[in-house]
């Protein structure tokens, strides 16, 4: 009877309740959300309750009410420079446990409250979760939430440290003053943050990001503000306005046109003068052709532009590469993006993010990617689909391309996807403001060989085979792994190992595929990643993330074998040019032929071959090459060819420049000795090689085998190509 | 659409009403529900196709709700130090003795009430209570019965505090 009433009364009490009808939408964009931008999770704890927590934590005898003006105060890297009138001298505290443990500074007089909170560490991003009635807004540029009722402001300063402002009824009209002139004094990473590839280290005081603005023409604009009209703009310009100073200077619309010509940043470019139509004051240069860059500041930090300006320099790259995992290795990312975590929809993969841009890099095995269509067929969050998926490559291997949408209209993304051999796919995703390095980061992707190398060998693993002869080995596909046997016999012997590689979830998976559970579990290999899990019986698990997993089956001497298990899979580094210090460093060249060549016949092969069996595998900067030099022109003779041989060559030129990219074969020459006049000797991977200059232009050229000669060169200022022959 | 997408369509507003009996509030368990998918969302492709994905949701939800429950009363204490209030209707009828049921529901300590929905309110045995929430029958069993006690005794006082 009772327990009837408390279920009516349950019934009673929840019967009003709906879901919202775009629920799955609001889940997908959290997640994404938690996805892209784990830095930016906010933790905040109830709004109400915490404000009142500050109140109690204040000792009583602090509670006195205080003459103007209030002290300004520290709480270790902030500081806080406004703080209202009448406040006194601050209390330092702290307040909550945990990932919520935050240092706090806080004035109080009477019922007035001013309190900065600082938030160094954040648990999970559940904490989330504690918030309630609070909206999104903006604060310093950041997102930031903020309670309902305008008192209490949270948001994440730089990953890992959210600070937060919260006063009393009094002040709520000074929130955001309060938050806008805190004072970060050890900033970590630049301060301006990375616009288009360059670092902005320093910024005046009291200006924060505004927004950043990008239009589809190649162009982006960063501006950051601050009190009493304070104003810097950044603008990065892509493409063919950038192609050269004029062109650069043309694009502004002769905002210029009477400026001063002069050397900006050791770069050509123009400063405002008395007759430039510009507003305000600024700087244009091109810094590299494809990039310029304009600089603007509001009249009051014209004294501050030469400090500014030297604060802007390129950056190297992105820290953390090149990052190996699951057999392949990213070798090239966006300046600035640092590694978020772990993702994947069908397999394994990981994040990168700056800003809320991101890069995703998925490995998929099984069946899942046995042909490119499979691979296409990508377990979306719910409302997302490709545009139109279109044929393109990826080195030599056929891939597939396409924009990815939302339903809901968020976000636009891209995706490229390959299969590099049946059970192994690559998909590469990248948020909507990077599409245009999304090939390069693609191509930047090098794939470990599996090598069987020695009977003692199964995909990757290397085994103590108890001296048995291998009597079969077979690989198949499961749906999110791919599975290679191998057995071993010798007399009435067997050894039967499997690998398994792809996306097991390890207690389940084994639970699943074996019907064991998972007892315990013992160290066994070198490696402190290396597990093994001993379920009992004849069958044995050994791990390596949950990535891999080899099953034993022994019919003597399992523990030997287990113990032997170990990885040997050729990880793939990105090839580093061996140098002799003894001889001229040839930049960044790699070379390796293989085969006679053909000539082409006017237009390169595809992209990134122009003679046959010479294949670029990039530029030192890693764009793709008919975004960055969509034209060229084959040759069949050369400036100081002294030996005689046909020559097969092709240039590529970008366009509206000077520069120019070479790749080449000489067939027919035993030697590289007086081949090329006024060539010096040098040494590229243990080949006798030659070097010599024409004017702007840089060439090297190594004799893969007798007979064949290959060469690079070119003026770009990215270096010479990186060239791979096979 | 996806499977999950089919599912939160389904079962959006049973979760919903789970996640409002576990937490109390409705804004809370919103919030709860919502984080409590997104936690799903991200594993879904880990379920099997064959599975039944309600018991893995139930129990995010149960537990997302506890964990915060737990968390706002340790921030509770601390401003008011005071004891939550108790309500004040009186159970002259059937409806008012199911509201004061409700209330009363809200005031368990989180765990508790947890229990009594998912005994009462999802039907699961003991033992599938105890799987939801991770921990023993034994516990389950003691945990049902505080709770029933104190609901019981809620009730009592309030009627005698009505009849007087």
């Amino acid at each position: 009877m009772f327990e009837s009433e408390l279920r009516q009364a349950m019934a009673e009490d929840s019967a009003h309740l709906a879901a919202a009808s775009d629920l799955v939408d609001q889940v997908v964009l959290l997640s994404r959300r938690r996805r892209r931008t784990r830095h930016r999770v906010v933790a905040v704890v109830a709004a109400v309750a915490l404000a009142l927590a500050g109140w109690v934590l204040v000792p009583r005898d602090e509670q006195q009410v205080a003459t103007t003006p209030s002290t300004t105060g520290s709480l270790d890297d902030v500081e806080v420079r406004h703080v209202p009138a009448g406040l006194g001298k601050p209390v330092q505290g702290s307040s909550g446990d945990g990932a919520l443990l935050a240092g706090t500074l806080t004035w109080s007089s009477g019922d007035d409250l001013v309190r900065v909170s600082r938030y160094g560490r954040t648990g999970d991003p559940d904490t989330r979760g504690l918030m309630v009635g609070t909206t999104w807004t903006s604060i310093r540029g950041r997102t930031a939430r903020i309670s309902d009722d305008g008192r209490d402001l949270l948001w994440a300063e730089r990953p890992g440290l959210l600070l937060r402002v919260t006063v009393g009824a009094n002040h709520i009209d000074e929130v955001r003053t309060i938050a806008e002139e805190l004072l970060m004094t050890d900033p970590t990473g630049p301060a301006g943050g990375v616009v288009e590839g360059m670092r902005v280290s320093y910024l005046p005081p009291r200006v924060h990001l505004a927004g950043v603005m990008k239009r589809s023409d190649g162009e982006t604009a960063k501006t950051w503000t601050g009190a009493g009209d304070r104003r810097i703009t950044l603008i990065s310009v892509r493409g063919e306005h950038a192609a050269s100073l004029d062109e650069l200077a043309a694009w502004s619309a002769g905002e210029w046109g009477n400026g001063t010509r002069t050397t900006v940043n050791g770069k050509p470019g123009y400063r405002d003068g008395p007759g430039s139509l510009m507003v305000g004051h600024g700087r244009l240069w091109l810094q590299k052709p494809g990039l310029g860059l304009v600089l603007k500041v509001s009249d009051n930090l014209v004294p501050e532009i030469d400090r500014i300006l030297a604060g802007i320099t390129p950056m190297i790259s992105t820290p953390g590469l090149p990052e190996s995992f699951e057999g392949l290795t990213v070798t090239h990312l966006p300046p600035g993006l640092t590694r978020t975590g772990d993702a994947g929809m069908d397999g394994l993969g990981k994040w990168w993010n700056r800003d809320g841009s991101s890069v995703m890099v998925e490995v998929v095995r099984g069946e899942r990617a046995r042909t490119l269509n499979n691979l296409a067929d990508v377990s979306w969050d719910t409302s997302e689909r490709f545009t139109r998926l279109k044929k393109t490559t990826v080195g030599s291997f056929p891939a597939l391309v396409s924009d990815v949408v939302t339903g809901e209209g968020g976000p636009r993304s891209r995706m490229v996807l390959w299969t590099v051999r049946p059970g192994y796919g690559v998909r590469v995703q990248v948020s909507d403001d990077l599409v245009n390095d999304l090939m390069a980061v693609a191509r930047g992707i090098r794939v470990a060989e599996v090598k069987q190398r020695g009977d003692q060998e199964l995909d990757g693993i290397g085994i103590d085979t108890l001296g048995m002869t291998r009597a079969s080995t077979t690989a198949g596909l499961e749906e999110d792994s791919s599975v290679t046997t191998g057995v071993w016999r010798s007399g009435g012997d067997e050894l039967r190992v499997e690998v398994h590689r792809g996306r097991l979830d390890a207690g389940d998976w084994v639970k699943d595929r074996l019907g064991v559970r998972v007892a315990g579990v013992t160290e066994v290999g070198p490696g402190d990643r290396i597990r093994a899990v001993v379920p009992g019986g004849r069958r044995e698990v050994w791990r390596v993330d949950w990535g891999l997993a080899v099953v034993v089956t022994a019919s003597r001497d399992i523990d030997r074998v287990t113990k032997s298990l170990r990885v040997t899979e050729v990880r793939s580094e990105p090839r580093v040019p061996q140098r002799d210090p003894s001889v001229k460093p040839v930049n960044g060249t790699t070379c390796d032929a293989r085969s006679a060549t053909l000539p082409p016949s006017g237009e390169a092969l595809s992209e990134r071959q122009a003679v046959r069996g010479v294949w670029f595998i990039g530029r030192p900067e890693g764009a793709p090459m008919a975004e960055s030099f969509p034209l060229g022109e084959s040759f069949s003779a050369f400036d100081g060819l002294v030996t005689k041989g046909r020559v097969y060559g092709y240039t590529w030129i970008r366009t509206g420049t000077s520069d120019r990219l070479t790749v080449g074969v000489v067939c027919g020459v035993r030697t590289l000795d007086g081949m090329v006049k006024g060539a010096e000797p040098a040494v590229l991977r243990g080949r006798p090689a030659i070097t010599w200059s024409r004017g702007d232009y840089t060439y090297a050229m190594w004799l893969e085998r007798p007979g064949v000669a290959v060469f690079g060169g070119g003026n770009s200022e990215e270096g010479l190509p990186q060239l791979d022959v096979w | 659409m996806t499977a999950f997408a089919e599912y939160v369509a389904a079962r959006g507003t049973s979760l919903l009403r789970l996640a409002h009996l576990a937490c109390g509030s409705r804004e809370e368990a919103e919030d709860v529900l919502q984080t409590a998918l997104e936690r799903a969302y991200r594993n879904w492709n880990r379920l099997r196709q064959d599975a039944d994905p309600e018991p893995y949701v139930r129990r995010i939800i149960v537990n997302t709700a506890i964990s915060r429950a737990r968390r706002r009363a340790i921030l509770r204490i601390i401003p008011t130090g005071a004891l939550p209030e108790v309500p004040v209707a009186g159970p002259d009828s059937g409806v008012e003795l199911r509201q004061v049921l409700a209330d009363g529901l809200r005031l368990l300590p989180p765990r508790q009430r947890a229990v009594v929905v998912l005994r009462f309110w999802e039907d699961l045995s003991e033992a599938q209570t105890a799987e939801t929430l991770g921990c023993s029958v034994g516990t389950v069993k003691s945990q049902t019965a505080k709770a029933l006690a104190k609901l019981r005794g809620l009730i009592v006082v309030e009627e005698v505090s009505s009849d007087v």
